[in-house]
């Protein structure tokens, strides 16, 4: 073998090397092959969301980010009840649509709730009259006349220049005198309190004294007197408070049976707020912050 | 004389070379004729001498010239002879099939690439309006894969299927002229191809090759499906007609650039991004969280070959066991079939052949309708089987028909993958088993569970020979993980099957 055949070998050799080396070293030195491919495979998710319709005005669980529109941004109001009223209307009942208006079936409804009582105002327009001073036996605040321009029941909490009281006896308005606990009155001394204004809060836990149920009815019913409502919570037997509504949350929801949803598919809810059996003035002042959450899942 | 007998020495070699090969002694001639003596002192032989010799030579020419040209005749009086004529020698064929849930058969040599590579073939997933943890029989095809040549093919592999696609109608690149661009057929690139990555575009054994050389533009509320790919210019090394494959040898490489790529099916709702997912994987999180499982069963033995319960299930490097008995958590789909269920059973006829296994103990949903039972299997009954023995009870009256045609669901083994959603997913084995890295490779199966990896193990896919594969996808609904991210998308993926001679 020649020096120059030796040569041209090992050029071949090393083309090789550098053949195999561009070529990934995948293993693929087969001369014949074969493929086939399964492209194009499609799986596809569908879409949950919940529509809710109250007073006309419809919002969505798309608007959040989470799909959970707990904020209730774009939702209407279900009702808002004039504290007057509590004691002297009947139950009312007020209509809210709930849409399933994704691609799934949906789980029957599912709802929670907040209540918080506190008092329409805080501002008696009372004034404290006098020297501004209490004793600790003092039984009653003086108020400058003309000043007390609402009724107060027995156990309305006072604040004056932060300083907590409390009536003993229903007070109305104009009255020129704020009959309170003498327990209350060890506080001011030195005229701290002169032309003081009287704050004051509610007295009666509004949500405890609000019935409410919820059912399901057609798209025309107005109250529960329609041969369509069906009462799935806070049922004669098992009545609820607007409190029971508030103590429920996003782990301890309750159910409104029957209601799954296929996709497209309303239900048409009844809210029903009942007032308290027996008002007193004890609700004057008050009222009831009250909110809902509607829930589904997928079927 | 000297020169005549150098003459002579030429002719005897060179002559017999002009009559079988033409090589080159006609020059012999031109030097004969021109020949003449020298001089007396330097041949002391006659002037005739010299002539009559030359007239000898070339008669001698001339005759050799006669056989030369071919007057082939021999002149003697008997003679003998045989011919073995007609030899040929062809090539065998390595072709393969694919047939989708018992289609029709898809063939390796039928695609427009013309080059025994077809990307073509049928889809075995179209499924939608998925719900995380729902089970549609859809979910599981049965693909046979079968040799359709002359000659065994000695490796048989599966592998996420690279990003690709076909050079449109009006995309045909042509020899020498310049190429900066790439067009794609409808529906565009399956996956995502990036700034920089390698496209080879290929038909008929001919292939060039391109970079990416700038922003490529995917569908819209997708990450894949671009139609346009722009490229560093270069002029084109053949004339590539549309259909011509294009492939973007860079991928699968990262959740950013799989054949798996992800689309909104519906309203961006600002919860359901396919780049940038705050709850799921961040880039095609659809693709990141749906389940693929690869059983196969060829022969009455199994193995599992993606999955859970397969080596294969976390990638390219192999860190899981494989099942004892070669079954994935593969979750059936099937109906009950035969003449139904009634009274009081131990057995569920489903003599189609489970798609899926199911082990002693799972629960089996039947369901018809608004009519549910669940019973619960008393044996396995692996892939393949006919029936699922059930612990004796009494079917409910509510179902129709005997039940013929309910949804028959191992809500076990959907529970199974509910707890392991993130190990088997379509990201995962795009990733770890693609072209360039981590191919599975389809040994024969020796016994259930056990392969023949020996080096002188049989072919992997011998000729006329078929492997029967159940590839199932679930989205698995984990405990306590808000998948609402996942709303209105959808993946598309491929799986290739490849073999070599």
């Amino acid at each position: 073998m020649t020096k120059r055949v030796k040569q041209y070998l090992m050029l071949f050799a090393a083309l090789g090397v550098v053949a195999i080396a561009i070529g990934g070293g995948t293993g693929t030195f087969a001369s014949f092959n074969a493929e086939v491919t399964n492209g194009g495979n499609y799986f596809q998710t569908g879409t949950l969301f919940l529509h809710d319709t109250a007073n006309g005005v419809t919002c969505s669980s798309e608007a959040a980010t989470d799909n959970k529109n707990t904020a209730g941004t774009g939702c209407q109001s279900i009702f808002q009840v004039d504290p007057t009223d509590a004691g002297a209307s009947a139950a009312t009942s007020y209509q809210v649509k709930l849409s399933n208006a994704g691609s799934l079936a949906s789980t029957a409804i599912q709802f929670y709730g907040t209540c918080a009582s506190n008092a329409v105002s805080s501002d008696s327009g009372a004034r404290v009259d006098g020297t501004g001073s209490f004793g600790g036996s003092a039984t009653s605040i003086p108020v400058q006349a003309g000043t007390l321009n609402v009724g107060l029941p027995s156990g309305t909490a006072l604040t004056i220049n932060g300083h907590s009281f409390t009536t003993s006896a229903p007070v109305n308005p104009g009255a020129t005198s704020l009959p309170i606990n003498s327990a209350d009155t060890t506080v001011l001394a030195g005229g701290d309190a002169v032309d003081a204004a009287i704050q004051f809060s509610g007295g009666q836990d509004l949500c405890g004294g609000l019935g409410v149920e919820i059912g399901t009815a057609n798209s025309t019913a107005t109250s529960t007197a329609n041969p369509s409502y069906t009462c799935k919570w806070g049922c004669s037997g098992d009545t609820k408070t607007l409190a029971d509504l508030g103590s429920l949350s996003d782990t301890n929801m309750a159910t409104l049976a029957g209601t799954a949803m296929n996709p497209s598919g309303d239900t048409y809810l009844l809210v029903t707020v009942t007032p308290p059996s027996n008002p007193d003035n004890s609700y004057q002042n008050e009222k009831a912050d009250v909110s809902v959450t509607w829930h589904v899942d997928q079927a | 004389m000297r020169q005549l007998k150098k003459l002579l020495l030429v002719l005897t070699p060179m002559g017999a070379a002009a009559l079988f090969g033409g090589g080159g002694t006609h020059d012999s001639f031109a030097e004969l004729a021109n020949w003449t003596p020298a001089t007396k002192s330097e041949d002391a032989a006659p002037q005739s001498s010299f002539r009559n010799a030359k007239r000898v030579l070339i008669a001698a020419m001339l005759i050799g010239v006669a056989g030369y040209v071919g007057f082939g005749g021999t002149f003697a009086n008997f003679q003998a002879e045989t011919g073995n004529n007609g030899n040929s020698i062809s090539s065998g064929t390595l072709t393969m099939s694919n047939t989708v849930n018992g289609g029709t058969a898809c063939f390796s040599y039928n695609a427009v690439s013309a080059d025994n590579v077809n990307g073509g073939c049928n889809a075995p997933f179209a499924i939608t309006n998925v719900a995380p943890g729902t089970w549609q029989t859809t979910q599981v095809a049965k693909i046979v894969v079968q040799n359709t040549g002359s000659i065994d093919a000695a490796k048989l592999y599966l592998y996420a299927s690279e990003i690709s696609g076909k050079l449109s109608a009006t995309g045909g690149l042509t020899q020498g002229s310049p190429v900066s661009s790439l067009s794609i057929a409808s529906p565009g690139m399956e996956g995502t191809v990036a700034n920089g990555d390698s496209i080879t575009v290929s038909y008929n054994g001919k292939s060039q090759n391109f970079v990416v050389n700038g922003t490529v533009t995917a569908a819209a509320n997708s990450n894949g499906g671009a139609t346009t790919i722009p490229v560093t210019t270069q002029n084109a090394n053949f004339t590539y007609p549309a259909g011509s494959t294009v492939t973007d040898t860079s991928g699968n490489t990262a959740t950013t650039n799989t054949d798996c790529f992800d689309t909104r099916t519906s309203t961006n709702f600002n919860f359901n991004s396919i780049s940038a997912s705050t709850t799921q994987q961040a880039y095609n999180p659809f693709c990141g969280a749906v389940l693929m499982w690869v059983q196969e069963l060829t022969g009455g033995k199994t193995y599992c070959w993606f999955g859970k319960g397969s080596t294969y299930s976390t990638g390219s490097t192999p860190s899981l066991t494989e099942d004892s008995n070669g079954r994935c958590v593969a979750p059936i789909a099937n109906v009950v079939g035969g003449s139904g269920i009634s009274g009081t059973i131990t057995s569920i006829p489903v003599p189609a052949g489970l798609t899926g296994n199911v082990s002693s103990g799972d629960s089996i949903v039947v369901a018809q309708g608004s009519t549910t039972q669940t019973f619960t299997a008393s044996a396995a009954a692996p892939v393949g089987s006919t029936a699922i023995p059930v612990n004796s009870l009494a079917v409910s009256g509510s179902f129709t028909g005997n039940a013929v045609g309910a949804t028959l669901t191992d809500t076990t083994a959907t529970g199974l993958l509910d707890s392991n959603a993130t190990t088997d997913t379509i990201t995962n084995f795009d990733t770890g088993h693609h072209q360039s890295a981590g191919r599975v490779e389809l040994y024969p199966i020796a016994s259930n569970g056990q392969l023949d990896t020996a080096a002188t193990h049989a072919s992997e896919l011998a000729n006329s020979g078929t492997r029967t594969f159940y590839v199932g996808v679930y989205l698995p609904k984990p405990g306590g993980q808000n998948q609402n991210g996942l709303q209105g998308l959808a993946s598309t993926f491929g799986l290739t099957w490849h073999m070599d001679q």
